[in-house]
Formats: C-alpha cells, structure tokens, sequence
C-alpha cells in the first residue's frame, strides 16, 4: 500500500530525467548543428547516400585486412613489389609527361599570339571525349606487333607494349586534365605580377619561372593529382596494352574469384591512392598564394617570332596524335564495318543496355546529388562533412574496387539483386555521383542562402523550400551533372565486365571484347558513338574550368 | 519554362523508381524445386567459350524455342563465378573449353546430374558419369611455329625438349591459369608426377620468350613472327591458316614417337548446373545441342574435331584416330583441377599475368 | 503593448568566445519601428535573425504578438512565426516573376486582389510580368517590401535594406519604405549600421555594441543627448571632452572654458563627466569664448569641416572638429572664435567605458 506513493515518485524521478536526457541530447543535436539542424528527410537521404558510398569499400578494405597473414605476406613476397614499381613508376612518368604537355599548350594557347589560338584552345582539350581504352585500340591497331606499320614497313617500328608506349598513349589522353586547369588559372593570373617581375629587369624565362609558375602550381597541382588518379584507376588502357598495374592485377584476381588476393591488392591501391592525395594536398598548403582581385585585364600577348613556326607544329602533333589519328583510325575501322552491316539488332540491342544503365544511374545521381551537397552548405556540420566526403570517395577509387565491394555486398546481403542491372547501376553512381556533386555545388553557390530564409519566412518547411525555390534553380546544374554523369557511365569498362548480368553487355563491353578479339570493324561505330555521346556535357565542362 | 523544368524531374525520378521495380520483378525467380520444373521464358548461359562459337547457336536456339537466351561470356573466371554463385544460382548452363573444370564443379557438387537418351550419341570416355557434362569437340596441345622462322626438321618433336636453353626466347606460352595450360599440365602431371612437372614448368617458364594472356595471342604472335613457335590448342593453327595474312604457319603433334606419350586431347562441352533458375530449358538445350547439325557447328567454326565420330569435322583439321593421344580419361583432371594450379604457381608460373 | 518582446535573450556561435549577443532585452510597441544600429560584429544582425528564428538562442525568451516563439523547450520555426523579411540583397526568387515573388507563400483564397494591393501600395503597378533581373534596385527593393508585406505579418523584418542603393535612390527610399511600413500599420525591426538611415526611418533607435544595448530612445536623443562615447562618436561626429558640471547645474567646466549645456543628466554639480560637442554646435562668433587656429579643411559643399586647434587652460592642444557654414571664407592658419549651440551639447556619464 505504501509502495504507491515511492513508485509515483520513481515515475516522477524517470520523467524527469528522460527530460533532462532528452534536454542534453537535443542541446548536443543543436551543437553538433550549429544551432541550424536541417530536416528529417534531408538528413536521412544524405546519410543513406553516405552510407551506401562508405559500406561497399569499408567492406573491401576489412575483407582485405582479415586476408590472413600469410596471404599478405605471399602476396608482399610475390606479386606487390612488382605491382607497386609497374603502378609507381607508371603513374610519376605519366603525370611528369602530363603537366608538360598540358601546361605547356595551355601557356602557347592563352599567351602568346600563336595562329589560331582561339580554335586551338578547344581543340587540345578534345582528347578527353576518347576513352583512354580506345585510343589504346586505335595505337595498337597502327604500332601493334600487327598494326598497320608492319603492314607498311614489314616490321613494327618499336613495341608499342613496352613502358614507353603505355606511357605515350596514356598521356595523349590525359594530358586535358592539365591542360584545362592551368589554362584557366593563366586566363584569370595577375598580369601585375609578371609586369612586376619584367620591371625589375627580369627576361621573360626568368619571369615564367619566378613569377608565372610558382603561382601556376596550384592550378597545375590540381591537374597533375586529376592525372595520377586517372593512372592508378585505369584499367581498360593498361589491360588493352598488357601492362600490369595493381587496379589491371586486382581485376584479374577477381576474374579468377580470388576475392581474398583482390581484396588486398586493394587495400594497397586504396592507400597509394590516399598518399597520392595527401601529397598534393600538402604540396598545395605549402604553396598558399592569394592572388589580389581585382578585373585581369587583358593579357598583352607573346609574341612568338620566330618561334612561331616550330610551335605551330607542336601544337599540330600533340592534337594529330591524340585526336586526328584515333578518330581517322576508328573511322576507317567504322566504315569497314559499315559496310559489313555490322550495326544490326544486336548493336542496336548493346547501346540500349549502356542507355538504361548509364541512364538509370544518372537519374539516381541527380537525385542523391542535392541533398547531399544542400546538406552541406545549407547545414554546416562534422555529420555534413563526412557525408560530402564519403560522397566524393568514389571519385579517387578505381571501378574495380567499387566493383569488388559490391559483389561482396550483393552476393552476401540483397541476393535477390545479385545478377541485375542493379549492380552495375550502383557501381556507376558510387563512381559518378561526384561528378554531380560537382555540378550540384556549382549551381548551389549561386543561390544565396538568404533565399532559403526568405522561403522560410514565406511560411515554407525545409523541405518545401528545396521543392519550390532550390530544385528550380539548381535543375540546370543538376541537369549538366546529369549528363556528365551519363557518359562517364557509358564509357565505363572495369566494373561493368566485373559486374554486368548475362544478356546485358554495353557499348564499351563490347568495344572491349571485340577489340581484344581484333574485330576493329564492331568495336570501331560503338567507340565513335561513345565519342560523339561525350560531346554533350563537354561544353559544360569546358565552361567548369 | 524553369517550373516545368521541375516538373519534368519529377516525373523521371518518379519513373525511374517504376523501372526499377520493373526492372527487378522481371529477374528469375532463383527456386531450385527440380520435380516440378518451372515453365520459364528465358535461358542463362556462362561461357568460357569465345563468343563468335557460341552466338549463333544461341541465336537459331531461340528462334527455334522463343526461349530467350541471355549469355555471359565469362572466360575462365565462369567456373569461379559458378562457385561463387552456389547459394544463389544465376546459371542454366555452362560452356566449358576444359573437361577438367567441368568435372572439378561435378566433383564439388555444382552440377546437377542428366539422364536424357540424347546424350548417349557421345562415347561415355567423354561425358561425366552422372550425364552433368558432355564432350562435344576435341581441341589437342600442339606446338604451332612459324614457317619463316623454322623449319620442321628444326622444331621440338617432345614437350620435355621446350627446357633445352637452346629455346631460350624463343616460343610463346599462355599464363598458367589458362584453362587449356591447366588441363594440360595435370595430365603431364599423371604421366610425370610432381617433381618432374614441377621441373618442366620452372625450365619452360624460363625459357619462354613471352607468357601471355590467351592463345588468341599466341597464335597471332607466331604467325607474324614475333617468336618462331608456341604451345597452343591444335584449332588455333588452324585458324591461324585461315587468315589472310600471317598465315605462313605449320604445326606439329609433339611425342608422336614410338616410346613418346602422345598428344594431350581435352574436350569442350556444355554442362547443366544445379539448381537452375530454369531447368526445363537447359535441359532441352542441352538435348538440341547434341543434335548432328549443332554438333557440327559447335565444332566446325571453331575449327576443333566432333568428338561424334558421324559428325562431318573441319577438312582441315586432322582427325582424333590421325595422331597418337594420351590415354588419360578425361575425368581423372577433375580432382586434381585446383591442385595443380597450385603446383603451376609453386613452380614459378604465373596464373595471371 | 508589444508586438515583439525579448527578455535577457544570450545567443553566443559556437566556436567562438564572446557572445554575439548578450542578455538582450528589448520590447517593441505596436505600429513602431524600431531600429538596431550599430557598427559591424555588434550582434544588430543577429538579434533579427533570433527575431526570425533563424537562430536559437541559448537562453531569455521571446514573444511575437502575445505567443512565445522561443523560450527553452519551445521552439516555433520561421515559416510559423508570421514575420515579414526584407533582406539586404533582397533574396527575390529569380525564378518567378514580380506577382510571384510578392504572392509568394500567400495561402489565402484573394492571392490575386491581395498581391496587387501591396504592389499598389509600393507603388509598382504594370511590373507584374517582370522578373528580378529586369527590374532597378529601387523596384527589387519595393517588390521585397511588397513581399515581406503581403501575407500581413506580425512584423516586419528589414537587414540593412538600403546598404545596395546608391546615394540618391537610398534617400528616395528611406522616405518611402518608411510610408509605406507605417500606411500598412506594420511593425516593423530595421538593422543598419547607417546613422542616417536610422535617424530618417525610426521612431525609436537602439544602438549595439559588443551584444549590448548602449542606449535605446527618439532618434533625436539619441542624436542630441547621446549617454555614452560610443553612441556620441557612432551616431555623427562629436568633440569628447572631459570636464565637471558646472556650479549652475546648466554648464560642464573644461579645459576650454564653461560650456553651457541643457541636459545634464540630472548630475550633481561638481561631478565628473565627459562632454559631447557635435560639430554643428560650434559657431564662428567673433564674441565667441573659444579661440582656436585653422590646422586644416574640406570644403563638402554642405559645409567647411575644419579641425581647429585651440589652446586649453593647462596649456595644452585639444584638437576640436567644426562645421563651418560653407559661405564663410577660410584659411589655414586663421585665428576663429567660437561659441557654443546648448542645444547639441550632451554630458555622457564618466563612469560608462570610453571607446
């Protein structure tokens, strides 16, 4: 009888310090915040993306740890020294080569008064519309121990297999990445400081290397850290040019479902790839140069003289050999195969594949896209900024991995998925969602938050705001990602071989496949398809830079 | 304008969720109820075969049956990717190029056993005890050699004479994990043991200009000349004969001699997995293919030998009773499939490149 | 009564040490406008945003019109607060024209009538088919107004709207925001760091410093009988001087000379205080009691801004800063004597903190 009293006081007890509890969570809610929590679906949408980014390649990296000793010590013993040299020295020779190519043609294209400049300065950035697995195609078919040189001359001129030739058409092919960048920094540099630098009685090469690229290296940072992580992920190039690196040896070990041995060659790809990024991140904070606004006034060209000529031709060979030869190549190869009737049903059946998977995953880019990079700006957090961050790791991670992961997931957790589009589709957002992001956060930073209030203070919720202010503002960014994200899903190879159902091979499997096989005259109208796809979002891309 | 915008947005991601779920409704349902084999629409084919033997096939299969056929030209990761795939079965049927790997998922309990009459047209020295796999056509290990560069007098009449030092550079060889090498170096493996294999494959390994990937490039390499011969399966000659150009090639049976082993036959074939998402249609492909004008097909474009003596095989290949074989059944590679490979990779041969 | 009551409200950002603002108490009467002024980083603009919801507050509480919108457990967002905004850039919608903008979450059944009706009432009729980028600031600026007004708020919010006009619109629209706000019976908080918009638009001016109030009254006291040294310097220009209060209780003793002096804060006489001496308030009068030496002058048009050297008592410079009327002729060097306007004359208390 008396109990009841001690209870009610217990009950009263508990409910207040479910309160008090209650008061302490939301008190570290709104700190961890910053007093600005955003909403349920937002949050729950972003975390989900966040999620699904982080679980596939967290799953590939404990799978690679729990290896087992002595697989890691077999593997240390055999095949990773060797990897590590064929990767390492790949990727520093590539790069080296990449940023002397890219910057300079970015400097004779936007400094000087070479002929044609204007035109020029679209043109060197057209080898990024050639997946890098097709103009290896088109360089084996001319220097290839049975190329069309042999053909001519009875013997191919060089090996077109060894490391030098990997290293030539892999920098014909990524050199843009440098190019793009450094040419937009050269367009916005401070002509002061070079006038600076010629007042002081400097002659011109003194100036470039004193004035012009120390403040270039940034710009040419970014371009050079775009190029190696290109190289560390490549698979369809080096494959294509038998070359081994780890991102080609960890598709192999897959093929052969050594899930374990892949797993760890993954590990160590995963932490090359991060002291890739380190390195230029470090580099970058170093070399932090502000450069004093203002309107760059237009620069007093360089006059080339007698330089003029030999320049041209630079220019000329660089585009001849990165452009005109690959696309005159496929063209050839594409009117043979025209002419055979190679583009029948069956081809028509391939570029419906790659549509509806390149498509559904642009779809569902577009869609996680926003909130996450929303999140982000709108509701600035250690939660936000992990989310953007794990969002954004596929972006340094090679198709194989993301492609190994998900077979671990699928096969293990969502079976009844296993064997659909489905793992294709997600591999190609975990490894394009950024590309959306990108162009989320593009469109985003024009709209001023004060937007949001002023929807708010209109009597909107959070999410109503998103709905009707933000989406019709951000659509065209989002659109533009949209796109961007579509040819990158189209043109990719590695984890759509690793992944793909049966019956559902896409226009770059089948490149792949018939141009191993050497039947250039089916692989050649899919590689120009891709290639004229990718014009789309190139003007997006080139007004990004 | 921009409103609409919107709107068009709206309705994609509402139309993607729909095709999604489209999309995986349509899948096959995986039950593995075998007494009462479902009536399915579809047909799922793993094939370590190249895919220019095998697609047309398919394709006058389903013009025939309205079944629709849906192939996954794996390689030789197939077998993995079947083993892998046993709790969650997506194959029907598997072409394999290598008795040895058939016999392996056999012995692993993948396979699900076929008693069908049709089958009985192959001779039993070539179909798995149970009816789960059958041989379809021959493919045997020859060296292959470049008729510019050799002569036939010069080239080795035995495997064991590929680790003379004079070869040095001089041939080609696939990886170690290629399926052909592989059945092949179990069968050296019966005949030699461990220690003698184990030697042959250090000595070859060394001496071998170039280890590649597939014998598609071996037999491309020989024929322009890049090495004067190589180790390949006998159809790859022929092929090689066939081109336009490279194609000044010849090919010998290697330990033809009197007291010599003779040359390793293997065979390809199709095999019916367990648990089938659809059963019915394997098993009735399975019947169609063993027919006399797909028997040959199966083996006249790939130009390798019927293992059907009344079928009509390539004119230009040499038939099975021409030249001295092995006589090791073909079954016997099953057990020691996986075994060996690790004997390749012990003895200094990569499996992959 | 109050339309808008916070009571000892503390909002400090996290990652930083002071509060932005500081146990904030601040009541707002129906149909006033109130503004916040103040120099950047003195928490003007965080209290509007508290006022909004668009921040929390740690602590204090605050009433919209008789309902709590925020006090510890209780928390209503912007969108249910009933609160008109005008932003400083404006925030118009750029995707939707001027109806749309100004209808903007306007849910009763007269949307139409009602977003003509504001546009009549800023004066914007035959613009409804225009977006944003087609319009004047002064048009942006109306069409935000019209925005804030429509759905008849409780109150109106307005973040430094006139900072992005230039000199001639913005004093256009300072006569007309403040017409239109008062024709609409509104209530409304106006932040600025401009004095001249403050004294012009507000029936009553709080000034801000650091997170705390400095001194709320009339834009005239505030002008004329400003309490401390920041608000005397902030808000115009002003000679401080330190000095005593007179023997008549209607002058401050200091170092040059008595000055007389209307409002002295009811301090005692003797005691220590400062003197603030706005620059209008001095007067060339040859009769005048203060002598000083032309150091240097701008003619503005408006006036001669002089910086007059004088002499004081002790022997010492003080520097004292005169408008003088812009007919008069100066030169450097010359000798002036001045006297001094009571009415501009403040006594600050000496015991608040000289800025």
């Amino acid at each position: 009888m008396n109990k009841a009293p001690i209870e009610m006081m217990k009950e009263v007890n508990t409910k207040q310090e479910q309160a008090r509890y209650t008061r302490a969570f939301s008190g570290f809610w709104l700190n961890l915040w910053k007093g600005n929590p955003p909403g349920t679906f937002l949050l729950l949408v972003s975390l989900l993306t966040g999620l699904a980014m982080l679980v596939p390649l967290s799953y590939v990296f404990i799978r690679g740890i729990q290896g087992g000793v002595d697989r890691w010590l077999n593997l240390l013993d055999t095949r990773i020294p060797i990897l590590l040299y064929n990767t390492l020295s790949l990727t520093i020779v590539v790069t080296f080569f990449a940023i002397v190519i890219g910057l300079s043609l970015a400097w004779l294209v936007i400094r000087t008064d070479l002929p044609g400049r204007k035109t020029w300065q679209w043109l060197l950035a057209l080898p990024l519309l050639i997946p890098p697995y097709v103009g290896a195609i088109t360089y084996i078919i001319i220097f290839g121990p049975r190329g069309w040189v042999r053909d001519w001359l009875g013997a191919p001129l060089f090996n077109i297999y060894d490391f030098w030739g990997v290293v030539f058409v892999l920098t014909m092919f990524t050199y843009p990445y440098v190019y793009l960048i450094t040419s937009a920094a050269l367009k916005r540099y401070n002509l002061n400081y070079e006038e600076a630098a010629r007042a002081a009685g400097l002659s011109y090469r003194h100036v470039f290397i004193k004035a012009v690229f120390p403040l270039l290296r940034p710009a040419i940072g970014a371009g050079a850290i775009l190029v190696a992580l290109y190289v560390l992920s490549d698979f369809g190039l080096v494959a294509m040019m038998r070359y081994t690196t780890f991102t080609a040896a960890i598709y192999y070990q897959m093929g052969n479902y050594d899930q374990v041995a892949a797993a760890i060659l993954s590990v160590v790809l995963i932490l090359i790839t991060l002291l890739f990024i380190w390195a230029e991140a470090k580099t970058r904070e170093k070399q932090r140069f502000y450069q004093s606004k203002g309107t760059p006034r237009q620069a007093p060209l360089i006059e080339l003289g007698w330089w003029k000529g030999p320049l041209l031709a630079y220019a000329s060979i660089i585009f001849g050999l990165a452009v005109f030869v690959p696309l005159s190549v496929l063209a050839y190869w594409a009117s043979v195969g025209l002419t055979e009737g190679v583009i029948d049903q069956r081809f028509w059946g391939f570029a419906w594949n790659s549509f509806y998977m390149a498509g559904m995953a642009s779809l569902i880019c577009m869609f996680l896209a926003l909130p996450v990079v929303y999140m982000k700006s709108r509701n600035p957090s250690i939660v936000s900024t992990v989310v953007d961050k794990l969002a954004y790791a596929g972006y340094a991670l090679p198709g194989v991995i993301v492609a190994l992961g998900i077979i671990f997931l699928f096969n293990q957790y969502i079976p009844f998925l296993y064997g659909t589009a489905a793992l294709v589709i997600t591999a190609y957002v975990i490894r394009f969602l950024p590309q959306n992001m990108q162009a989320a956060d593009a469109a985003l930073s024009q709209v001023s938050p004060r937007l949001d209030e002023a929807a708010r203070i209109s009597g909107f919720r959070p999410w109503q705001v998103i709905v009707k202010v933000i989406l019709p503002l951000v659509t065209p960014g989002l659109l533009a990602g949209g796109a961007l994200v579509f040819v990158s899903a189209m043109k990719e190879l590695p984890a759509t071989l690793l992944l793909r159902p049966p019956g559902m091979d896409t226009l770059a499997v089948r490149i792949w496949v018939d141009a191993s096989e050497g039947f250039y005259q089916t692989a050649a109208p899919a590689a120009l398809l891709l290639i004229l796809l990718s014009i789309i979002p190139l003007r997006w891309m080139l007004s990004k830079y | 304008m921009k409103k609409s915008l919107g709107k068009v947005l709206a309705t994609a991601f509402l139309g993607t969720a729909l095709l999604v779920s489209g999309c995986s409704s349509s899948q096959p349902a995986t039950t593995t109820g075998s007494d009462a084999l479902e009536e399915t629409k579809e047909l799922v084919i793993y094939s370590a075969r190249n895919e220019r033997f095998v697609q047309p096939l398919l394709d006058s299969f389903a013009e025939e049956t309205g079944i629709e056929v849906k192939l996954l030209s794996a390689g030789e990761s197939s077998v993995n990717r079947i083993m892998e795939e046993k709790n969650n079965v997506q194959a029907d049927v598997f072409f394999s190029n290598d008795t040895g790997a058939m016999e392996y998922l056999r012995l692993e309990g993948l396979l699900q056993g076929n008693t069908s009459q049709a089958l009985n047209i192959i001779d039993p020295m070539y179909r798995a005890e149970d009816g789960s796999w059958v041989g379809l056509s021959a493919r045997t290990r020859v060296l292959m050699y470049n008729k510019d560069l050799i002569s036939e007098e010069e080239i080795p009449k035995t495997l064991w004479e590929l680790t003379d030092p004079k070869w040095a550079g001089e041939f080609m060889i696939t990886r170690g994990g290629n399926s052909s090498m592989v059945a092949h170096i179990a069968a050296l493996r019966a005949e030699w043991g461990d220690e003698k294999t184990k030697e042959w494959i250090e000595k070859v390994r060394g001496n071998a200009g170039a280890v590649v990937n597939g014998h598609g490039d071996v037999r491309r390499s020989v024929g322009a000349g890049e090495f004067k011969f190589g180790l390949v399966n006998n159809y790859y000659f022929h092929q090689q004969l066939s081109e336009d150009k490279d194609n000044n090639v010849g090919a010998i049976y290697p330990d033809q001699g009197a007291d010599g082993m003779g040359a390793f036959v293997n065979a390809a074939g199709v095999a019916l997995i367990k648990g089938a998402p659809n059963e019915a249609n394997a098993r009735k492909f399975i019947d169609w293919i063993l027919e006399a004008e797909q028997q040959k097909f199966f083996a006249y474009e790939s130009m390798e030998v019927p293992l059907n003596p009344a079928v009509e095989a390539n004119p230009i290949a040499m038939r099975i009773d021409e030249y001295k074989v092995m006589d090791m059944p073909l079954q016997e590679l099953g057990p020691v499939w996986v075994d060996v490979k690790k004997l390749i990779e012990e003895a200094g041969l990569d499996l992959d490149l | 009564m109050f339309d808008i009551e916070l009571l000892s409200v503390t909002k400090k950002y996290a990652g930083t040490e002071k509060a932005a603002v500081q146990g904030l108490c601040l009541s707002v009467e129906k149909g006033q406008i109130l503004t916040l002024l103040g120099p950047s980083g003195c928490g003007k603009t965080t209290t509007l945003r508290l006022i909004a919801g668009f921040e929390r507050p740690d602590q204090g509480k605050i009433t919209l019109r008789d309902r709590v919108v925020s006090h510890r457990d209780s928390w209503i967002p912007p969108e249910k607060r009933d609160i008109g905004m005008v932003f400083q850039d404006y925030a118009l919608f750029p995707h939707l024209n001027v109806i749309d903008n100004v209808g903007f979450g306007y849910r009763g059944t007269d949307k139409k009538g009602r977003v003509q009706e504001v546009l009549q009432v800023v004066n914007l009729q035959g613009f409804e088919k225009r977006f944003p980028h087609e319009l004047s600031g002064g048009q942006q600026q109306r069409v935000a107004l019209a925005r804030a007004l429509a759905r008849k708020p409780v109150v109106i919010l307005l973040d430094e709207p006139f900072s992005n006009l230039d000199a001639e619109l913005r004093v256009q629209m300072r006569v007309e925001v403040k017409e239109i706000i008062k024709d609409a019976g509104a209530t409304a908080v106006f932040v600025t760091h401009d004095q001249k918009d403050a004294l012009a638009i507000s029936d009553r001016i709080v000034v801000m410093k650091d997170g705390v109030i400095q001194q709320s009254g009339t834009p005239r006291e505030i002008y004329q009988y400003p309490e401390t040294p920041f608000v005397a310097t902030f808000v115009g220009q002003s000679n401080l001087l330190p000095g005593q209060i007179g023997d008549d209780g209607q002058s401050v003793i200091t170092e040059i000379g008595q000055v007389p002096c209307n409002h002295t804060h009811n301090l005692a006489r003797g005691e220590k205080c400062y003197i603030s001496i706005r620059p209008d308030s001095l007067e060339v009068d040859p009769e005048g009691s203060i002598v000083g030496k032309v150091k240097q002058w701008t003619y503005t048009g408006e006036s001669i801004d002089a910086v007059v050297d004088t002499v004081t008592q002790k022997g010492t410079n003080q520097e004292l800063l005169v408008h003088i009327h812009p007919e008069k002729i100066v030169q450097q060097g010359e000798i002036l004597r001045f006297k001094v306007l009571p009415n501009f004359v403040a006594v600050l208390r000496s015991d608040r903190e000289f800025s």
